[in-house]
């Protein structure tokens, strides 16, 4: 026990103080907030510059009510102007106005049809699609609002007839009841990616300095102190000690932020509720932990054997692309368990031990899992760990002797037999 | 009692035999030589030794208890890979070492400042690793054999790459550390290194024991019949030319002459002066080198006409 205290604190102290590890910590969560905020802050830059949008118009009705619908309005900085097809023809007008939008005289131009119900944007720049889905929004309005006047139909009545009624999607726990507003999906997503991040990260963290100890032969001297077990068992538990303090780190980071920012949000807009934008149920964040614990040591230990198979972080892609499929599968696997996370497709992935940290915890976010599952998905991965550690814990011991060539699959089997 | 004892011990690898049937005794309290020629299987013997890999057959008692991590703690391995974590502080490191074999942190940091000091790199001690030199390296690795003061200490090919005032220092400690009681065993193909320090060798060649014994009365054994002889004025070969001589290892103008049993070496004498200007005619007993050579080539010609026969 002593020894294992010994490597775990080697590998953490060392860890810890390295600069990797400062450098991510702090500027991982500069890197999360900046995926989220800068396309936030990217929406409210507003474009000040004036957009002249022509209207090839003969008849005049689309032209004249352009400038009233809500996209071209008194705060838009799209400008219409109506043109007609002057004195030669149709056709050279629009040439001339395809000149204009080419010498970017004008943004675009939408073509009215004389007959028939296709209307035309032409524009330098057809790719924004917020854009373009705008304004077939407001020509469809203005088209739909002359057809209903010809019926002799009252636009504003029909509107007021047709409008549709509320929804509020409220979810049902122990302690309440709780309006959504698809914060539920962004906390899983965002809960499911960081677990998914950090098993990877600390797996191969683990596998590389399996290999490391390997490739400096200073695995000889550690094993003629200790016992390739409790080498393994210290290395695996001191690197995991090293997540469990990033994320500790990170929570705090996280509390204080959003406690200030909550502070600073209350001082600006008073009557806004935000309990729901600070509020992550401190239920998740142990499952969040349970699970880290659990999918570290299955995947600590596999990442561990390994290290131990192979000579170096090169002759290791093979073999880590299947561990990592493991890890990736249950990413795939998402939307189908999102769509309906009571499935008994989902129950019976969300318990396999390989896809259950990261199922298990998707659905724990969504739904109140029942305590049988939880106790069933932490018995499988339990036992998991016990297999995967018996396996990994005889190629390790053989493994991490032998240099040279990297063993075929059948030496490794050889080796969990034999030893 | 014996620190070490082996009883028919076997250790093959994928059918590659590197151990075979080996019983040997280390006494306790010797500088035990485990002499052999490069692929013998010392180290893989070592490893076993120190339940690094476990043997296929057989049993071995280390000071007196079956081998196994519980009497680890006592033993300090040097291993010949040497193996030091590279980003690691040089005091921290050893302090690592130290605790895996249980020394508390004030007595490792007393030692390690103490070693630090008798082998010049107290003022590395705050240095990483990798920014010493190979020999330096060296010299850390060995005090992290001996800081927790073993009882039995293993040392493979201890003084390859260092100069020849660090190998004295080392033989210094290693001879202070065997004189408070500490059993040493030598692993080394280098035999002239040990030579004069061992009080018991055994010799392995290709997975099997070929002598075994205190390095003197193996001489004796071999008797008086070798010539050491420093020449000049004529070739070697003429060394050989006379009917007497069994067999010659000569290094251009000095030579080392294995005479017949029932040869004289006297007359010898008479006919090198015929031919050479003699700096030097002394008759001694074979060296270790000599013996391990020819035990070396006998043993391989015996497995020779094994398999042809």
């Amino acid at each position: 026990m002593k020894q294992i205290w010994t490597v775990l604190k080697r590998e953490y102290l060392f860890r810890v103080k390295s600069k990797a590890f400062i450098i991510g910590t702090l500027l991982g969560p500069l890197a999360l907030a900046a995926m989220v905020g800068v396309p936030m802050l990217l929406t409210k830059v507003e474009v000040k510059e004036e957009r002249r949008v022509a209207v090839l118009d003969d008849g005049g009705s689309v032209a004249s009510a352009l400038p009233e619908s809500a996209f071209f309005g008194k705060n838009s900085t799209y400008r219409v102007t109506r043109v007609t097809s002057d004195s030669t023809g149709r056709a050279k007008t629009l040439e001339r106005l395809k000149g204009d939008v080419i010498a970017q005289r004008l943004h675009g131009v939408l073509i009215v049809p004389e007959k028939g119900e296709e209307f035309l944007y032409l524009a330098k720049n057809v790719g924004n699609f917020v854009e373009i889905a705008a304004l077939e929004n407001a020509v469809s309005s203005i088209v739909v609002e002359a057809r209903l006047k010809a019926e002799g139909l009252d636009p504003g009545r029909i509107e007021e007839l047709t409008r549709a009624v509320n929804l509020r999607a409220l979810r049902v726990t122990q302690e309440g009841v709780r309006e959504e507003k698809g914060q539920t999906i962004m906390l899983t997503y965002v809960m499911s990616l960081i677990l998914y991040t950090s098993l990877l990260i600390y797996g191969v963290s683990i596998m590389r300095s399996v290999i490391e100890e390997k490739s400096t032969r200073i695995v000889e001297v550690l094993l003629s102190s200790v016992s390739p077990f409790r080498l393994m068992a210290g290395k695996i538990l001191g690197v995991g000690s090293v997540g469990l303090t990033q994320y500790l780190i990170w929570a705090a980071f996280g509390a204080l932020i959003s406690a200030y920012g909550a502070l600073v949000a209350g001082a600006f807009l008073p009557r806004q509720d935000l309990s729901s934008f600070v509020n992550i149920p401190i239920s998740v964040l142990l499952y969040f932990l349970l699970f880290f614990v659990l999918g570290y040591f299955v995947y600590a230990t596999l990442y561990a054997g390994i290290g131990a198979m192979v000579n170096s972080e090169d002759e290791s892609q093979q073999v880590q692309l299947m561990v990592t499929m493991f890890l990736v599968l249950p990413i795939m696997l998402t939307p189908l368990v999102l769509k309906s996370p009571d499935s008994r497709l989902s129950v019976a992935l969300s318990l396999f031990p390989f896809f259950s940290p990261v199922l298990m915890m998707m659905r724990v976010c969504i739904i109140n899992v029942p305590a049988i599952q939880i106790a069933l998905c932490v018995g499988f991965s339990l036992a998991a760990t016990l297999l995967v550690t018996w396996v990994v814990a005889r190629i390790y011991r053989i493994g991490i002797l032998m240099y040279g060539k990297r063993p075929t699959l059948i030496e490794v089997v050889r080796w969990i037999r034999y030893s | 009692m014996d620190a070490i004892r082996l009883s028919n011990v076997s250790k093959t690898f994928d059918g590659l035999r590197a151990v075979a049937d080996l019983s040997m005794s280390v006494p306790e309290g010797s500088l035990f030589g485990l002499l052999g020629p490069n692929g013998a299987g010392k180290t893989t013997t070592i490893r076993m030794i120190l339940s690094i890999i476990l043997p296929d057959a057989g049993s071995i008692a280390v000071l007196g208890k079956p081998a196994g991590q519980d009497v680890n703690k006592f033993i300090g391995y040097l291993p010949e890979e040497r193996g030091l974590y590279r980003k690691m502080k040089v005091g921290d490191m050893l302090m690592f070492m130290a605790e895996l074999k249980g020394v508390d942190k004030a007595a490792g940091r007393r030692g390690i400042d103490h070693w630090l000091e008798r082998l010049d790199l107290l003022s590395w001690k705050k240095r990483r690793v990798e920014e010493l030199s190979k020999g330096m390296q060296q010299k850390l690795q060995f005090i992290a054999t001996i800081l927790h003061q073993p009882r039995l200490m293993i040392l493979d090919e201890p003084f390859s790459g260092l100069d020849p005032i660090n190998v004295n220092l080392l033989k210094e400690i290693v001879l202070e550390m065997s004189r408070g009681g500490c059993t040493v065993i030598f692993s080394t193909h280098r035999m002239e290194q040990v030579e004069q320090m061992c009080d018991a060798i055994c010799l392995i060649n290709k997975a099997q024991l070929v002598l075994h014994g205190d390095p003197k009365s193996i001489r004796r054994e071999y008797g008086k019949n070798t010539v050491v002889v420093d020449f000049e004025g004529a070739p070697d070969s003429i060394l050989g030319e006379w009917p007497g001589v069994e067999k010659y290892n000569s290094s251009g103008r000095w030579a080392e002459v294995r005479l017949k049993r029932d040869a004289d070496s006297r007359e010898y004498l008479q006919y090198l002066v015929r031919h050479f200007r003699l700096n030097k005619f002394e008759v001694v007993e074979p060296s270790l080198e000599e013996i391990f050579i020819e035990k070396v080539r006998a043993s391989n010609e015996a497995d020779l006409d094994r398999s042809e026969a």
